[in-house]
């Protein structure tokens, strides 16, 4: 036998009141695609590691049934981060690591090397250091990592999830390719369309398998799987009375040394209602500028007020009752031991007293469909919840300038209708909402106004 | 290729040669860079505390005392390679630390907030003792700026140097302790909390051990081996797109992996307590200046120099000022010893490389496994410290506040130090199955580029090993 088999599996982590993974069968041949959909908390991630055997030795818990695989595996987890092996310093020896490990000969670990780099687009990234690389380009090193072995069984969790469009294309084509050379692919993926097109019905054979509630079942081929989410036109009402400024740049420049500006004299105003989102590549300045509006750092000149503030002399605790942010890695902040508390700890911190923080962290649970999730620690949910748990925290406040540094990065399509939701109805508040994002869909629903920062020459 | 066992049955034992230990591997170096960011933490926050012993006690705790004395022991060598080679003579005080935490871990004191603060204390009183003890015999009273200050004023109200020292480094180790032991208490309470998943499997399973102690036998996870991943012995024959380019990227490094600089470094930490004071660490810190000046290090030179105008002075205050007559000749050999040993362990940082090292590591033969944990500290250390500032402007903007008060900064550590140790702790799992698929530790690893060990290199090393030698059997003589 080869490929992948689950007969019957049923894991449920350590000290969780349920399975994870019920009655679970699944086959996977080799020379074939299987896609594995559904919704965040289905269980997609979990069955990868239970069918890598990652889960429950890595992890705890407790399985029933049968696990078979043969041959090597590939095995991709959804944050490549956390995934590096921690002492390459280059992006060539981050690939090296596997096949040195495994005492390849050294021409040949040079070779399949160079080749995994190639397949992926790393070639010209070969001499940088791993950590200093973007999502993306992590996520393009860790599958050329795995991708240096030829591994028979591919499992991947999400693996263009943090991908740009032509790269995402690049990527699904090398998966039609694996399987065309014979390996077994699973891929776990959030989103639909895509490989529906055209060109996989002359590739190898592909098909869905969905997950539910840590079931899987498996959908008639003619039954298309309807889009979950649809983009909704979002035309923030403008009253005929010009609204009060929200935040405002004036002449505002700022550099990280006398030779590198990054933001020069940069003025706006974004008013109450208004949404604006802040477009353009990696070092144009995108965070810099949410770094100005946040007060975590200062103009060189000009000014900024944010929420009728001046920011001179004000650090980011001095607006965080009137400007909410979310922050782009969730991590970074979420400590409490519940979600609920999570939530009403920054009021409380401002000075709210118990009650309110209380009543208000419901009201942000229910819109966010966190009421689910309102006990879990908020370090145990996956990617999406947590991106929603963090604008939460935004939120909780009520304020008058929403600050959103990639709110839709690495989530579902659920999350990302609550986002678009959440910024529409600030912006109906009255809130003004500024907003970072790499996301097309985002752009088009949310349909605000758009600042283009350019990358600069030097 | 090996038949491979159906995985992930609960009895799943990998066959042959035992499994690395891949857990801990991954844990040691996010448990010193922890160790390191604590420190700055705290530093920036202005608080009369170190706290650079969270990740060893939340080893000690969580994988038992010789985890935590080996993340311990790799920081304390990091402390060596970037402070200064004499620091390895506290090496005894992070065993002692880990075994405390480890008792304290049995016991239970970590369940309640009361009994983790009095087992800091404990702790503390202890580690002040010893560390005193050690600061007092090799630097006569010079330890962390704070804590000489405080030696001195107790030195000016009249106390014997000796009682002045273990006085001061004990109330400050006190209150140290009292704050880590919270905060492990603290970051451990997280794995309590219910529905546990993926990611905090290493919490999950403290949040067992650490609060069932009833159970004698540690209920910690299955060891983790490597069974997931069938040693390939030979690549896979994959013709690829284009014949892309030939040779690795390999950056210019030393000669031979640090090793010279090693066997030197400790030459000189060496040579500085074996030679007649006060003349003897005078030469010595002469002649290492004139080597490493020539040898293009004046880098190095002056960052030892800026690192020790202010001991000198406490060395002053404490033995010429405030000492005997002949206090200046201790000053002097005490102060010589400092720079000869901090300059040749900065020149030793300013050309380690992490990547030759391994190469190195690979080629002789070392075991792979302590290269691995010094390389993968050394470069978590920037990551977890970016970390922290991220993790502080996010509380920021959040409303807390960081200025102020020592009330309002203490305050501010809980919401800072928990994110950066479960985000630590959340990164050990993700690491640990990585490194198995990876297969760290299946096979003997090839080098790809090991770096070059020239006849001077040798030379060097074994001239180094003779003048210590020769030192040594003329102080035994005379």
């Amino acid at each position: 036998m080869s490929g992948l088999r689950l007969d019957g599996v049923t894991f449920t982590y350590p000290g969780a009141p349920a399975p994870a993974l019920r009655d679970c069968d699944l086959a996977v041949e080799p020379g074939t695609l299987t896609w594995l959909r559904g919704e965040v908390g289905a269980g997609c991630s979990t069955l990868l590691l239970v069918a890598a055997g990652l889960a429950p030795r890595h992890t705890g818990g407790t399985l029933t049934g049968r696990v078979t695989r043969a041959g090597t595996l590939g095995y991709v987890g959804a944050e490549p981060r956390t995934q590096l092996s921690g002492v390459a310093d280059t992006v060539f020896a981050e690939v090296a690591f596997a096949p040195q490990n495994l005492g390849w000969p050294a021409d040949d670990i040079v070779r399949a090397t160079w080749a995994s780099l190639d397949r992926f687009g790393l070639v010209p990234l070969a001499g940088r250091h791993p950590e200093q690389l973007s999502g993306g380009e992590q996520q393009r090193l860790l599958l050329a990592a795995l991708d240096v072995l030829a591994p028979d069984v591919w499992l991947l969790d999400e693996p263009t999830a943090a991908l740009d469009a032509e790269w995402r294309e690049r990527v699904e084509q090398w998966m039609r390719d694996e399987a065309g050379r014979g390996a077994a692919v699973l891929v776990a993926d959030g989103r639909t369309g895509g490989q529906a097109d055209g060109d996989a019905a002359s590739g190898p054979p592909a098909r869905e398998v969905m997950l539910e509630a840590g079931r899987v079942w498996q959908p008639h081929p003619a039954a298309a799987s309807p889009r979950a989410s649809s983009p909704r036109a979002a035309v923030p009402v403008r009253p005929s009375a010009r609204p009060p400024v929200r935040l405002k740049l004036a002449d505002a420049s700022f550099r990280y040394a006398p030779d590198r500006p990054v933001l020069d004299a940069l003025s706006l105003e974004v008013l109450a209602g208004e949404v604006l989102l802040v477009l353009g590549p990696n070092g144009a300045g995108k965070s810099t500028l949410l770094r100005l509006v946040t007060a975590l750092a200062h103009p060189v000149s000009g000014s900024v007020t944010s929420a009728g503030r001046d920011t001179r002399g004000r650090g980011p605790e001095d607006l965080a009752d009137v400007v909410g942010t979310a922050v782009q890695d969730p991590g970074v902040q979420l400590f409490e031991r519940t979600v609920r508390r999570e939530l009403a700890w920054g009021p409380r911190v401002l000075g709210w007293p118990r009650e309110r923080a209380a009543a208000r962290a419901e009201e942000v649970l229910a819109r966010l469909g966190l009421e689910a999730a309102a006990e879990s620690h908020p370090l145990d949910l996956p990617l999406p919840l947590r991106k929603r748990v963090a604008l939460g925290t935004a939120l909780m406040v009520t304020p008058q300038l929403l600050v959103l540094d990639e709110p839709t990065a690495g989530t579902d399509p659920a999350t990302r209708d609550l986002v678009a939701q959440a910024i529409h109805e600030e912006a109906s508040r009255g809130a003004a909402v500024i907003c970072v994002t790499h996301d097309a869909w985002l752009r088009e629903v949310v349909g605000g106004r758009e600042l283009v920062l350019g990358r600069r020459e030097s | 290729m090996p038949p491979e066992k159906p995985p992930g049955a609960p009895a799943d034992t990998p066959t042959g040669a035992p499994p690395p230990p891949l857990r801990e591997l991954a844990f040691i170096p996010l448990a010193v860079a922890l160790n390191v960011a604590m420190g700055v933490l705290a530093s920036q926050l202005g608080l009369p505390v170190f706290l650079d012993t969270l990740g060893t006690l939340l080893g000690a705790a969580l994988l038992g005392a010789r985890v935590g004395m080996a993340a311990g022991l790799v920081s304390q060598l990091i402390t060596a390679l970037q402070v200064g080679a004499f620091m390895l003579a506290f090496a005894p005080l992070q065993l002692l630390i880990a075994a405390c935490g480890a008792l304290a871990a049995r016991a239970g004191a970590f369940r309640r907030l009361p009994t983790a603060l009095l087992a800091g204390a404990l702790t503390g009183a202890l580690a002040g003792a010893v560390s005193s003890r050690i600061a007092y015999t090799l630097f006569g009273g010079v330890t962390a700026p704070g804590v000489s200050m405080v030696t001195a004023t107790l030195r000016a109200l009249g106390l014997p140097l000796d009682l002045a020292v273990a006085a001061a480094s004990i109330s400050t180790d006190v209150l140290d302790k009292v704050v880590v032991f919270g905060l492990v208490a603290g970051v451990l309470a997280g794995g309590r909390a219910d529905g546990r998943s993926g990611g905090r499997a290493l919490l999950a399973a403290a949040g067992e051990s650490v609060w069932d102690l009833g159970s004698a036998r540690s209920p910690f996870l299955p060891p983790v081996g490597s069974s997931a991943l069938p040693p390939a012995q030979r690549p896979p024959d994959r013709s690829s797109a284009r014949p892309p380019a030939q040779r690795p990227p390999v950056r210019s490094s030393a000669s031979s992996a640090g090793a010279t600089a090693l066997a030197l470094t400790l030459a000189v930490l060496l040579l500085a307590y074996l030679l007649p004071p006060p003349w003897g660490p005078v030469g010595l810190a002469g002649v290492v200046a004139v080597a490493l000046a020539g040898a293009g290090q004046a880098r190095a030179l002056g960052r030892a120099t800026a690192f020790c105008i202010l001991p000198w002075g406490f060395l002053v205050v404490i033995h010429v000022v405030l000492g005997a007559a002949d206090g200046w000749t201790v000053a002097l050999a005490q102060g010589a010893r400092l720079y000869a040993i901090l300059a040749a362990s900065a020149a030793l940082l300013a050309t380690f490389d992490g990547n030759a090292f391994l190469e190195a590591a690979a080629a002789r033969g070392w075991p792979y496994q302590l290269a691995y944990l010094v390389v993968a500290a050394l470069q978590a250390i920037p990551r977890l410290a970016a970390r922290a500032e991220r993790i502080l402007e996010a509380q920021r903007l959040r409303g807390l506040r960081v200025r102020g008060g020592p009330l309002v900064r203490a305050r501010a550590l809980l919401p800072l130090a928990v994110p950066l140790a479960v985000g630590a702790l959340q990164e050990v799992d993700a690491r640990a199955m990585a490194l198995e698929l990876r297969g760290l530790g299946v096979a003997r690893r090839t080098a790809i580029a090991p770096p070059p060990d020239t006849a001077r290199d040798r030379l060097l090393r074994w001239g180094a090993l003779a003048l210590v030698l020769a030192a040594l059997a003329w102080r035994v003589r005379g």
